[in-house]
Order: C-alpha cells, then sequence, then structure tokens
C-alpha cells in the first residue's frame, strides 16, 4: 500500500462528495474570474471613425532569397560586373590614364569587383565566376586605346550596366537580389557622369540620358 | 381537513391585515405627493422628501448591478479599453494607417514636388545660382516634374489617388530650415535672428545635392518595399537619373578631380587621392569654423541608404553652421492615403 495513499477517509480529508463540491465551485469561481475580463472589455466605448476602412487583406510577402528563376539573371549580372573588372584591368595596364584619372579608374574599377563578389555572395555555387566574353571582346580595343576613347567606351559600358541592371530589378523575385543590384546600379549612374567628365563631356544628354541596350542571358 | 375547519372569519381577518399596510402607504404616498406640491419647499427638497438617503442608496446598488449586467451582456463588438461605468469622452481610434504601394508611391511624388518647389525658389532668385549652372538647374527641375508625373501615374494604375504636394514635414520642418539659413530671418516664433548665409550659392549646390542623393536614396530604399518588380523598376530608373543629378552638382560643388570619388575609396583601391585645396590656418585664438561636408560624385561603393549630412549657412558666435542629416522617408514622413493635400 502507497504509503501517501491513506486507505480510508479521514475527518481532515474531504470525502469524495465534499471535494466534488468545492472542486465545482473553484472550477465556477475560476470561470467567473476568467469571464470577466471578456466581459468587461464589451463595455468600452471607443467609437471608430467613420472614415476608417477594415484591416487590409494580408498579401504574400515577395520572396527575399533568389529563387531559382533568379540564379541566371544574377549570374548574368555577375558576368558584367567581371567583364568590367577585365576591361579596367585593360586601361589600367596601358598608358590611357595618367596620375589623378587612374586613381578613379582603380576606385570603379575596385567597385566592379566589389558587386561582383557580392553577387557571388548571393549565388554561391551558382555563380558564374566569368566575365561575360562577348562584352570584354566589344570593347577591350577601346579600353586599350586612346585616354577620350578609353572614357567614353568606359560610360557607355556603365550605361550598358546600368541598363541590364535595370531590367533584372524588374524580373528578380527575391528581394535581397534586387535591393543588391538597386544599390550597384545607382553608384554606376554615377560612374557615367565622372567617366563623361573625365572625357570633357559637356551635354547634359550624354551626362543623363540612358539610351543604352540592355544585355540578357540569352545573350 | 374539511370546510368547516377553516374559520371564515380568521380568513376575513389575515384578509384585511395584509390589505391595511398597502392602504395605509398609498395613503401616506397621496398624503407625501399633495404636501409637497402645495409647500414652498425647493426641487432639492421635494427629492429628497421623496427618496431619502436609503431609498438613495437602494437605487445606487441596483444601478451599479444593473450597468455590469448590461455591460457583461453588452454588444458583440469587443473593444481592448478598460471596462467603464458612467459618463466620459469617447475617444476616437487613430486613422488605419497601413503602408503599401500606394502610400510609398504618393510619398515619392511627395518628395519630387519638394524638390521641384526648391528649385523654382533658386530658379527665381538670380542671387542663389552661379548663371553657369542654372540652365543645368532648370533641366533637373524639369527631370523632377516629369518623375513626378510618372510616379503619380503608377500611383493611380496601383488605384491611389495620386499626391501632387510636396511632402507635408519637409516642407514644415527642412524647407523652411534650409531657406532660413541661406537668406537669413528675423527672430520670429521663438527662433533667433539668423544672420544671411556666407556663401548662398556654394549652400545652393550642397542643399541641391544633399536633396538629390536623399532622393536616389529614397528610390532605392523601396525596392524591397515595393510589392511588384514592375514597381521596383520604374523606381530604380528614377534613382539611376537623380543620383546623375548629385554626381553632376558634386562636382560643380567640390571641383575636378577632387569632387569624382570619395578619398577613402581610392586609397582602399591603392590610388593615391588628389590633394583638397589647402586653406590657410586659422590664427590662434580665433574660433573654429564647422566645416561643410565634402560632396562627391561617387561617396561609396554601393548606394547608401544612411542619412545624407547637410551643413549650411554663416557660422554663429561659436563657429556652428545650420547641420542637417537628410533621411530616406520613414514612418512619420509617408503620405498616408488617410492624409489629403493642401497644395
Amino acid at each position: 500500500m502507497d504509503i501517501d495513499s491513506p486507505a480510508t477517509p479521514t475527518a481532515d480529508a474531504p470525502d469524495g462528495s465534499s471535494l466534488r463540491r468545492r472542486l465545482l465551485g473553484a472550477g465556477l469561481v475560476g470561470l467567473a474570474g476568467s469571464l470577466l475580463p471578456t466581459l468587461a472589455s464589451r463595455a468600452g466605448a471607443t467609437t471608430v471613425p467613420p472614415d476608417s476602412t477594415p484591416a487590409a487583406t494580408t498579401t504574400t510577402a515577395p520572396p527575399r532569397q533568389p529563387v531559382t528563376d533568379d540564379l541566371a539573371l544574377l549570374g548574368l549580372a555577375q558576368q558584367v560586373e567581371l567583364a568590367a573588372v577585365a576591361l579596367y584591368d585593360l586601361a589600367l595596364a596601358g598608358r590611357q590614364s595618367d596620375g589623378a584619372n587612374r586613381s578613379t579608374l582603380l576606385a570603379i574599377r575596385e567597385s566592379h569587383q566589389a558587386y561582383a563578389q557580392a553577387l557571388s555572395a548571393l549565388l554561391g555555387k551558382s555563380a558564374p565566376d566569368v566575365p561575360a566574353a562577348a562584352v570584354v571582346d566589344q570593347y577591350s580595343a577601346a579600353f586599350s586605346g586612346l585616354p577620350g576613347e578609353m572614357l567614353t567606351a568606359a560610360a557607355e559600358l556603365e550605361n550598358i550596366a546600368v541598363a541590364t541592371h535595370t531590367e533584372l530589378v524588374g524580373a528578380l523575385q527575391g528581394t535581397d537580389g534586387t535591393a543588391t543590384i538597386a544599390s550597384i546600379l545607382v553608384v554606376e549612374a554615377r560612374h557615367v557622369v565622372v567617366l563623361l567628365d573625365m572625357a570633357e563631356q559637356t551635354d547634359l544628354d550624354a551626362l543623363l540620358v540612358n539610351d543604352a541596350a540592355a544585355l540578357s542571358a540569352e545573350g | 381537513m374539511t370546510r368547516h375547519d377553516i374559520s371564515c372569519d380568521e380568513v376575513a381577518r389575515q384578509a384585511r391585515a395584509l390589505g391595511s399596510p398597502t392602504a395605509r402607504d398609498q395613503r401616506a404616498l397621496a398624503n407625501t405627493f399633495e404636501a409637497l406640491l402645495t409647500s414652498p419647499a425647493t426641487p432639492q427638497q421635494r427629492v429628497d422628501a421623496l427618496l431619502g438617503r436609503r431609498r438613495l442608496l437602494q437605487i445606487g446598488g441596483f444601478s451599479v448591478a444593473t450597468a455590469a449586467l448590461i455591460a457583461a451582456c453588452g454588444g458583440g463588438t469587443t473593444s481592448p479599453g478598460v471596462a467603464k461605468i458612467g459618463e466620459y469622452p469617447t475617444t476616437t481610434a487613430l486613422p488605419d494607417a497601413k503602408v503599401d504601394d500606394v502610400v510609398l508611391l504618393r510619398t515619392a511624388s511627395s518628395l519630387e514636388h519638394s524638390v521641384i518647389s526648391l528649385y523654382d525658389v533658386v530658379i527665381a532668385n538670380a542671387d542663389l545660382i552661379d548663371p553657369a549652372y542654372l540652365d543645368v538647374v532648370k533641366r533637373f527641375r524639369d527631370d523632377h516634374a516629369a518623375h513626378a508625373a510618372t510616379v503619380e501615374q503608377l500611383t493611380a494604375d496601383r488605384g491611389g489617388e495620386p499626391w501632387t504636394c510636396g511632402n507635408p514635414r519637409i516642407d514644415t520642418l527642412l524647407v523652411p530650415a534650409i531657406l532660413r539659413a541661406i537668406q537669413g530671418g528675423a527672430a520670429e516664433d521663438g527662433l533667433a535672428e539668423m544672420a544671411p548665409s556666407d556663401d548662398p550659392r556654394r549652400d545652393v549646390l550642397n542643399v541641391a545635392y544633399a536633396l538629390e542623393s536623399l532622393a536616389g536614396s529614397t528610390y532605392q530604399s523601396l525596392m524591397p518595399a515595393l510589392s511588384l518588380p514592375s514597381l521596383r523598376k520604374d523606381a530604380i530608373t528614377i534613382a539611376s537619373q537623380e543620383v546623375r543629378h548629385a554626381a553632376i552638382l558634386a562636382i560643380a560643388a567640390t571641383g575636378r578631380p577632387l569632387g569624382y570619388v570619395n578619398p577613402d575609396d581610392i586609397t582602399a583601391a591603392g590610388g593615391v587621392p588628389p590633394a583638397p585645396e589647402t586653406t590657410a590656418p586659422a590664427a590662434e585664438g580665433s574660433t573654429p569654423i564647422m566645416a561643410i561636408p565634402t560632396a562627391y560624385a561617387i561617396p561609396t561603393q554601393f548606394g547608401n541608404l544612411g542619412a545624407t549630412p547637410l551643413v549650411i549657412g554663416a557660422p554663429n558666435d561659436i563657429g556652428n553652421r545650420v547641420s542637417i542629416n537628410l533621411e530616406t522617408p520613414s514612418l512619420n514622413s509617408l503620405v498616408y492615403e488617410y492624409m489629403t493635400p493642401d497644395c
């Protein structure tokens, strides 16, 4: 026999019916206590303004991480950035840039390198990690040419990058990729102004309007 | 028990006994009313005579119990408020202030209109702008008008009411402070007298640069918030044009090549930044003057979403100028749908 469980009721211990009554009583008190706030809150007299609208229906938030379809788009962006790095390396290796211009080109080159690395971080194993060969082929001669020609070609390349990234922003689903591309293209637009200013371009349309065609993943 | 076990006389006595208090009460009430109506008593005395303290307590207790019952059995509308009994002023809930595409787009167009208004002030005042930059500023103003029209159309396409005025918070707090710092102002409304800027044209270029940078950052900041990729594309297209404005203004304000790239980024890339213009050191014992931040066409490697510092105006007695941090619109400067324009 369990010594903690007396076999017979004692005078101090309530019998079965008494215990039931107490439990029922306690339950009723507890029920009343729990209902009181609910019932009392109905007495609040907050008025709803007549022009208020019901709570908006919930909408599905866009994904943050790149979705499968985003990978190819972000891969294209990385290839464009790596092409820019390769082309600026060509310019910096030659005599197209003197002291002050060289420092500016170095900084712009480093920015493109940072963009490629940021996209690589987003893409992981899906990152192509190779430059867009067609872009490098198209602009190699200009980047190796005279300073004026090189700067104009660089501005054109930056405009192409801006146009391409703008199209990508309109196609990407994941907001992390969109935010990264957006933070890149707003600086590349500034690159255009600096490069054209270095080329002594003063036409406002040339500085402000981007007529470049965007690159596509299909080539 | 048979019929004869009950005394008919006893029944009659009991019935009279029951009826007599009622009859007495009726007579007493009639007497009371008659006395009250014919006496010169005041209304309060009549109430006291009718009810008495004990009666009032009884009525009060009954009222509380009834109110609690009504409160408990009230309508189905739930309220987070604390239960109350008795007279008290009703509260009015704040309007519904959800942040969606329409609110963000209205905020963007409001910012465009605020910038347009500032450019209009500059264009109308030859003292505020170097004539060499007048056409540039006019072009920027027209670009902003086009951007505002685009964003207003996007707002309408999303089912919202386009916002065609300036941003209320910027127009109320920022613009007057900027104009006062540049043009000076008399002592008024608790503000001390302010001297005109020591170089208004410098300040105007820096203000324009800061506002264009702010506009670009604002559109960039909308990227994760806008629901549709097509909207994000439209927004970033505008941003890419406004940061070009900022870059042109930075070169105009700072000069070339110093105004091209932030020297920190040049150093990090292994380059040698151009030397800044040297200024004569302040005379010993003189008050140091607050420096004005240098504007760069490429201030950062990635688009900046942080605050844009703006320092303008003439230095005061202790060398301080007006210093403002321009931040992208947040909850207190968004143009919600319940707001109505007043321009």
